[in-house]
């Protein structure tokens, strides 16, 4: 079940995108999700959408595993669809018994669920194109800069870090702790809710306990190491940005305006 | 002596308990020197992990003096320098990885220790070879299997240059292949002049070592050559630790009157020693 999370999921292609540095990636998909909610009518989520299918197109990655992402969010996708559908007041179209369905409420709906699709399929591009390494530099470079924050941007770049490596490491723990008590006779597919949060019970417990005690030996290793904070600490990899970079962030930068543009577009396509 | 890289005089160390504190380490005094391959041996609760953490500032002493390339572990001036003399391979691989990736978690050391990053780089490169694991160097640390885990934080510390390695345990949890693995490293080292320190309780690995020093109850109980240590495997029993099963092979056959020399340690000596027979 916690395989199925595309986040931090990584597709590897030799594309430019892939390419790029990490900071302008992590950049544009801020700058893009930004614009996702200043974009005030459907032409705006047009000219969003075409601008991920240029990305998705160049980036090589099959639609199939960017679209995968909305997979998880689809139930909320349709939850959204159907209650701006049916309770935005407005011009009337359709009358069914007591339900009325109105012009505002079809463009609502329609609004609301492409831009659910595009921020998740638009932020899944950030990860799909950067490894997760890549990804915690950049948040590092980019978080060092932010006033307040920037103190403590070792910090919290190593905890991502160390989040992101110890994902599979407990996945497979939880894995063999459940086996483990089913074998003992737990019950986790009891259809009585009470009975099937009392089998979790046993699961998370030992985990919790195996998480704190291997907490204690990384922290040990890690000292052992010369661990002793960000200060005096260099990298393997330097990030520096390229000519690919400044192009990317002049073509982002355009996208954008172009995105921003369609609030003065005044026809209405419902 | 001058070549003496680690020196324990008088050595306690307790640990805090609520109000009685647990004596883990009684008046143990020890020295190694530069280049030697020493086993420490114990069954559990004997003080071989406290003592391996005591080598490297995890641990302080309660009382007495732990100098580690003539610096005093007490003083916290000397703790980065003496964890980069002294460095040390633990028990799980697992708990031990920092970085997602095998070369980035290989380069944590160096880049603890300031180093820029080609030089960095190079040290990666040339660890990751040491431990034959350069093609590997891109891959993600839960794809492979704990002996080429455990591999790979060798590596993360051969990168740090340290003149003494600790291996605390380090093939307890691995597989025959993985130990075998893990040992000839350990030796490979050794070879190349790294002074190696290797706690287990695993008999059968420490035949070759120079030196061996059984822990029992917080104290030395013995110290003395692999032939030396064995010779007596009716005292070994008594600390709960077995011998080789060569050895107790040998011992079985002597004691049935053949004519096998004591301190025979490996299988090619044993067979040698039998077809000596007539």
């Amino acid at each position: 079940m916690i395989k199925d999370v595309v986040i931090g999921q990584y597709y590897p292609t030799d594309s430019v995108i892939h390419k790029l540095d990490p900071r302008t990636k992590i950049m544009a998909t801020l700058l893009y999700i930004v614009f996702l909610f200043l974009a005030s009518n459907i032409w705006g989520y047009f000219a969003a959408m075409f601008f991920l299918i240029v990305v998705v197109i160049i980036s090589k990655i099959p639609v199939g595993y960017v679209l995968r992402g909305i997979k998880g969010v689809v139930f909320i996708i349709l939850m959204t669809l159907v209650f701006n559908l049916l309770w935005t007041p407005g011009e009337a179209l359709y009358t069914i018994g007591p339900v009325t369905i109105t012009r505002e409420g079809v463009s609502a709906s329609i609004n609301m669920a492409l831009r659910l699709v595009l921020l998740i399929s638009g932020t899944s591009m950030m990860t799909l194109t950067t490894p997760t390494i890549q990804l915690t530099d950049g948040m590092e470079a980019l978080i060092k800069k932010v006033p307040f924050l920037g103190k403590v941007s070792h910090e919290i770049s190593m905890m991502m870090s160390i989040a992101l490596r110890f994902i599979p490491t407990l996945t497979e723990e939880l894995d063999r702790i459940m086996k483990a008590q089913k074998s003992r006779g737990a019950d986790f597919e009891s259809k009585n809710i009470v009975k099937r949060v009392k089998g979790y019970v046993p699961l998370l417990v030992p985990l919790f306990v195996s998480a704190f005690q291997r907490a204690n030996d990384l922290a040990m290793a890690m000292e052992a190491r010369c661990y002793h904070g960000g200060e005096g600490r260099t990298r393997l990899k330097i990030l520096r940005y390229e000519k690919r970079d400044r192009i990317a962030y002049a073509v982002v930068l355009f996208a954008m305006a172009g995105i921003f543009a369609t609030r003065f577009i005044t026809y209405r396509l419902i | 002596m001058d070549n003496t890289i680690i020196k324990l005089e008088n050595v306690s160390f307790s640990y805090e308990s609520g109000d009685n504190p647990v004596k883990a380490l009684d008046d143990v005094s020890i020295s190694i020197n530069e280049g030697e391959f020493v086993a420490i041996v114990g069954k559990n609760g004997s003080g071989k992990s406290t003592l391996a953490k005591l080598l490297n500032a995890l641990l302080l002493p309660s009382e007495g003096v732990v100098l580690v390339d003539g610096m005093d572990t007490s003083d916290p001036e000397n703790t980065i320098a003496i964890r980069k003399a002294c460095a040390m391979v633990f028990q799980n691989p697992d708990n031990q990885m920092v970085a997602t990736i095998v070369e980035e978690d290989v380069a944590f050391g160096p880049e603890n220790l300031g180093l820029a990053p080609h030089k960095i780089r190079t040290r990666v490169d040339e660890s990751l070879k040491a431990v034959m694991m350069y093609e590997f160097k891109d891959q993600k640390p839960h794809q492979l299997s704990g002996g080429q885990k455990q591999r790979i934080t060798i590596a993360g510390v051969i990168a740090m240059h340290p003149k003494c390695i600790v291996f605390d345990e380090s093939t307890a949890m691995l597989d025959p292949a993985g130990r075998a693995d893990t040992l000839k490293i350990m030796h490979k080292l050794n070879d190349e002049g790294v002074t190696v320190i290797f706690i287990t309780h695993y008999m059968e690995e420490i035949t070759d070592a120079d030196r061996i020093i059984v822990m029992g109850d917080g104290k030395v109980v013995k110290e003395g050559t692999p032939k030396e240590i064995f010779a007596d495997s009716e005292g070994l029993k008594k600390l709960r630790l077995g011998v080789p099963e060569v050895v107790a092979l040998g011992d079985l056959l002597r004691e049935g009157g053949l004519d096998i020399p004591e301190g025979t340690l490996s299988e090619e000596e044993l067979v040698e020693a039998i077809c000596r027979l007539k």
